[in-house]
C-alpha cells in the first residue's frame, strides 16, 4: 500500500500499517523529519493527559472541539478523536519521545476558558520537531516500510473501481515513477500557500504547504467538504523583512503573560479581550483594510514593555515565543523593539472527507491529518492538530492495510500516464509568450489572500474565481528549464496546476455558505444561521468541473443550537 | 531601510550534465539584510530557475533542511543573514553525497544541532 506524504500523519499511518504486516510504501516530496508542516509545529498537543485539570474529561475535550467547531465537526470523528488520542500520544512516548506537561514552562494553570478555547488546559508540550524525529527513527526501524523521498507525486491513478495508484517524478534523477496500489493514504498536510501571507512558509520560501493534496483527491473523485473553512493566525511578523511569515507561535500569551500591546499605525489600540482567534484576525484585518496598518501592512506588536518582573519576562518569550532565537538570528530582537505583524493562513481546516476508517468517497483512496476536512468543523482549536493526525493516521493505516490485504492492485490505465507525461513535457517546450510558475502562484495567492481570507463577500469572491480561471487559462504558457534533476520549476509547475484546483474548491465554497460561522467569515451574511446552514458544503470534480451539494452533519451526541 | 547589495559565488554541479563543479556569480540587490535562504529564494526567482537547493523548510533553525557551507563554515541557511557588501562562497554541505547544486542526500546521519 501506498502512503502519500511523510508528516505526522504518513509517518503514523505506515507505522501502524506496518504492525498489521501490510507491505508499506512511503513516498515524500522531501527528507522525512526536515520536510512538511508537522516538524514546525510549536508544542501543543491537546489531549486528555499530561497537564490535566482533575475536573477533565474526555466527555468535556468532545464538547469543547464539538461547541468550538461551531456544530460542523462530524461527531462520530470528534468521539474517535477526544477518546483515543490520549492513548496515542503515549504511542509517542513509547518510541522514545520525551512528553513534558503542556505547561512546563509558567509552571502555573491558566484560568478554565481562558485556554484557546479549551474547558481547561489540556495535554502535553513535544515540539513537532521532535516529534518527527522520533517518528522517523520508528519507520526506519520498520523492514515492512520502504521509504521514497524527493519524490513528487503529480497525480493520482484511478479505474471506475477505485484507486490504482499513483504517478510522480523521482526528483533526484527525473525519471518518471508509477506506483501501483489497490490502497492509497493521501496525507499530504494543508494548503497555506494557496494564500500569499502564511505561517505555513516563512521568510517567503517553502513549497511544503501547497495544498496539492485536494486537488489531487478532487481530480481522484474524491469528495472535498467545507473547503471555505481556512484558519487564519490573527498576527504574524510582516516587518522586519527578514523574520517575514516566521510563526510567533503564542501572541495570547505574549499579550496576557508579557503585557504585549497590539496597535495600529497611530499608536492606537484597538482590540477587544479575551482574545479569540477569528475575531482578532478580523479586526486586525479590518484596521489594515481600512488605512489604519503600517506601510509594510500589518499592525505593531510591542512587547518591549512588559509590567512583569525581568526575570519572569525572560523566561516566558525564551520559553513560550518558539521563533524568539531564530528572530535573534535574523537580527531582530523583540523584546527591544516592536515589529508589525498581519492576519496570516495558518491551518486548513476543512478538506477531503473522511469516515472513522479514515476512508474517503473513492475505493481505495483514505486520509489522514489535516488533508482531512470533517472533524474540527468551523473552527479548529488550538494544539488538535496532532490528536488528529495520530488518531486518524492510525486508523487509515490499519484500514488501508486490510484493504491491502483483500484488494489486489490493478495495472493502472496507460492511456492516463501516457497523458500526465506529455503533460510535464509540454513544460519543456519554448513558448512566444512564456512565463515561469511562480508568477502565476504569486497571483492566485495574492488574489486569495485579498477575496476569500480573513473576510469575504460575495463580489470579492467571485472576482477571485474570474482570476482564478484566467490563470488557469495560462497554465499552457508555462515554461521551466529542462534540468532533469532536482528541478524547481518543474515542481512548481506542476504545483501552482494543482494549486488552482485547490483555490477554486476554496473560492466555490466560500460563496456556497451563506452565513458566517468560525473561520469562515461572510460580511454580506455576518450572523450564524443554524437553523439552516449547520450542513456540509460537499463539493466533487467530474469532467473538470465542480459539483456541490449540502450534507448534514453526522450528530452522536450534541444537538446544534436552534435558530440564528 | 538602506539598500543591500551582495554577492553570492555558489558551486553549482548537475551530474547529468556537467563534467565537473563550477562556481557561479550572483550579484542580489535587496531592500534590506535578509536571511541566505532568502537570497537563494530570489536567485531562483528572477536571476537563475536551474539553481537547485532545499526550499521545503522550517525558517526557523530545525529542520536542518538548509545545511550548507559558507565560506567554509558550515551554517544554516534560514538564521544566517547576509549584509551588505559581502561576497560569499557558498557551498553544498561536505561529507554527503551531492544531489544537484545546493542538494544533497542526508541519509541517516545525525547532525549536530
Amino acid at each position: 500500500m501506498l502512503v502519500i506524504g511523510g508528516g505526522g500523519a504518513g509517518v503514523t499511518a505506515a507505522i501502524s500499517a506496518s504492525t498489521e504486516g501490510a507491505q508499506v510504501l512511503v513516498v515524500n516530496q522531501g527528507p522525512v523529519a526536515r520536510t512538511g508542516l508537522t516538524m514546525m509545529l510549536g508544542g501543543g498537543i491537546s489531549v486528555v493527559g499530561g497537564q490535566k485539570d482533575p475536573r477533565d474529561s474526555v466527555d468535556l475535550h468532545f464538547r469543547d472541539m464539538v461547541e468550538r467547531g461551531y456544530y460542523l465537526g462530524d461527531q462520530n470523528l470528534v468521539e474517535a478523536l477526544t477518546r483515543e488520542a490520549p492513548e496515542r500520544v503515549l504511542d509517542l512516548e513509547r518510541y522514545g519521545a520525551k512528553l513534558l506537561p503542556l505547561n512546563w514552562y509558567t509552571g502555573k494553570n491558566v484560568e478554565p476558558g481562558q485556554s484557546y478555547g479549551h474547558t481547561f488546559s489540556r495535554g502535553y508540550y513535544l515540539l513537532g520537531s521532535s516529534m518527527m524525529k522520533v517518528l522517523r527513527k520508528e519507520l526506519l526501524r520498520r523492514p515492512e516500510i520502504t521509504l521514497l523521498e524527493d519524490h513528487f507525486i503529480f497525480t493520482l491513478l484511478s479505474s471506475k473501481d477505485g484507486i490504482t495508484g499513483a504517478l510522480g517524478l523521482d526528483m533526484r534523477s527525473g525519471q518518471y515513477v508509477v506506483i501501483r496500489s489497490a490502497a492509497v493514504i493521501l496525507a499530504t498536510g494543508g494548503a497555506g500557500e494557496v494564500f500569499s501571507f502564511t505561517t505555513n512558509a516563512p521568510q517567503k520560501i517553502s513549497g511544503h504547504a501547497r495544498g496539492t493534496g485536494y486537488a489531487l483527491a478532487l481530480r481522484a473523485g474524491a469528495k472535498l467538504v467545507d473547503m471555505e473553512m481556512t484558519q487564519f493566525y490573527p498576527a504574524t511578523p510582516v516587518w522586519p523583512p527578514a523574520i517575514w511569515g516566521i510563526h510567533v507561535g503564542v501572541l495570547e500569551d505574549i499579550v496576557s503573560n508579557a503585557g504585549a500591546k497590539i496597535l495600529n499605525a497611530r499608536g492606537e489600540e484597538f482590540l477587544q479581550k479575551p482574545f479569540v482567534r477569528d475575531v482578532t484576525a478580523r479586526r486586525i484585518h479590518q484596521e489594515i483594510k481600512e488605512g489604519r496598518g503600517t506601510r509594510a501592512g500589518g499592525v505593531v506588536v510591542d512587547i518591549t514593555k512588559s509590567p512583569m518582573p525581568a526575570e519572569e519576562y525572560s523566561r516566558v518569550i525564551r520559553d513560550g515565543v518558539p521563533a524568539y532565537k531564530q528572530y535573534k538570528n535574523l537580527g531582530v530582537d523583540i523584546t527591544k523593539e516592536p515589529f508589525e505583524a498581519a492576519p496570516s493562513f495558518h491551518f486548513q481546516v476543512g478538506g477531503v472527507w473522511i469516515n472513522e476508517r479514515g476512508e474517503s468517497s473513492v475505493p481505495g483512496l483514505f486520509a489522514a491529518g489535516e488533508v482531512s476536512g470533517n472533524t474540527h468543523g468551523a473552527n479548529r482549536l488550538a494544539g488538535d492538530a496532532v490528536p488528529e493526525l495520530l488518531v486518524f493516521g492510525t486508523r487509515a493505516g490499519q484500514n488501508a492495510a486490510k484493504r491491502s490485504f483483500k484488494e489486489k492492485a490493478l495495472e493502472p490505465e496507460r492511456q492516463q500516464i501516457e497523458q500526465e507525461v506529455e503533460k510535464v513535457e509540454r513544460l519543456f517546450q519554448t513558448k512566444k509568450d512564456s512565463i515561469r510558475p511562480h508568477e502565476i502562484l504569486s497571483r492566485l495567492s495574492d488574489t486569495m489572500y485579498a477575496h476569500v481570507g480573513v473576510s469575504r463577500n460575495a463580489r470579492g469572491i467571485t472576482k477571485a474565481a474570474e482570476e482564478i480561471e484566467q490563470l488557469a487559462n495560462a497554465l499552457g504558457r508555462i515554461h521551466v528549464c529542462d534540468s532533469k534533476i532536482y528541478n524547481l520549476g518543474l515542481i512548481e509547475a506542476k504545483e501552482v496546476e494543482l494549486m488552482i484546483d485547490t483555490a477554486k474548491a476554496i473560492a466555490a465554497s466560500a460563496l456556497i455558505r451563506q452565513e458566517s460561522r468560525g473561520v469562515h467569515f461572510r460580511e454580506d451574511y455576518p450572523v450564524t444561521d443554524y437553523t439552516n446552514w449547520t450542513k456540509h458544503v460537499v463539493l466533487e470534480q467530474a469532467d473538470e468541473k465542480l459539483k456541490s451539494t449540502l450534507e448534514p452533519v453526522v450528530l452522536t451526541k450534541l444537538k446544534p443550537p436552534k435558530g440564528d | 531601510m538602506a539598500a543591500n547589495r551582495f554577492e553570492l559565488k555558489v558551486l553549482r554541479f548537475d551530474p547529468f550534465s556537467d563534467l565537473k563543479p563550477y562556481y557561479k556569480l550572483y550579484e542580489i540587490n535587496s531592500q534590506g539584510p535578509l536571511s541566505l535562504l532568502m537570497a537563494l529564494e530570489h536567485i531562483y526567482e528572477s536571476l537563475d530557475d536551474t539553481l537547485a537547493f532545499r526550499r521545503y523548510c522550517c525558517g526557523t533553525s530545525r529542520c536542518n533542511s538548509c545545511l550548507m557551507q559558507v565560506n567554509g563554515k558550515k551554517i544554516r541557511a534560514c538564521s544566517m543573514l547576509v549584509e551588505g557588501g559581502k561576497v560569499l562562497v557558498v557551498e553544498p554541505l561536505k561529507g554527503y553525497r551531492v544531489i544537484k547544486d545546493l542538494v544533497v542526500e542526508f541519509g541517516d546521519e545525525k547532525e549536530e544541532s
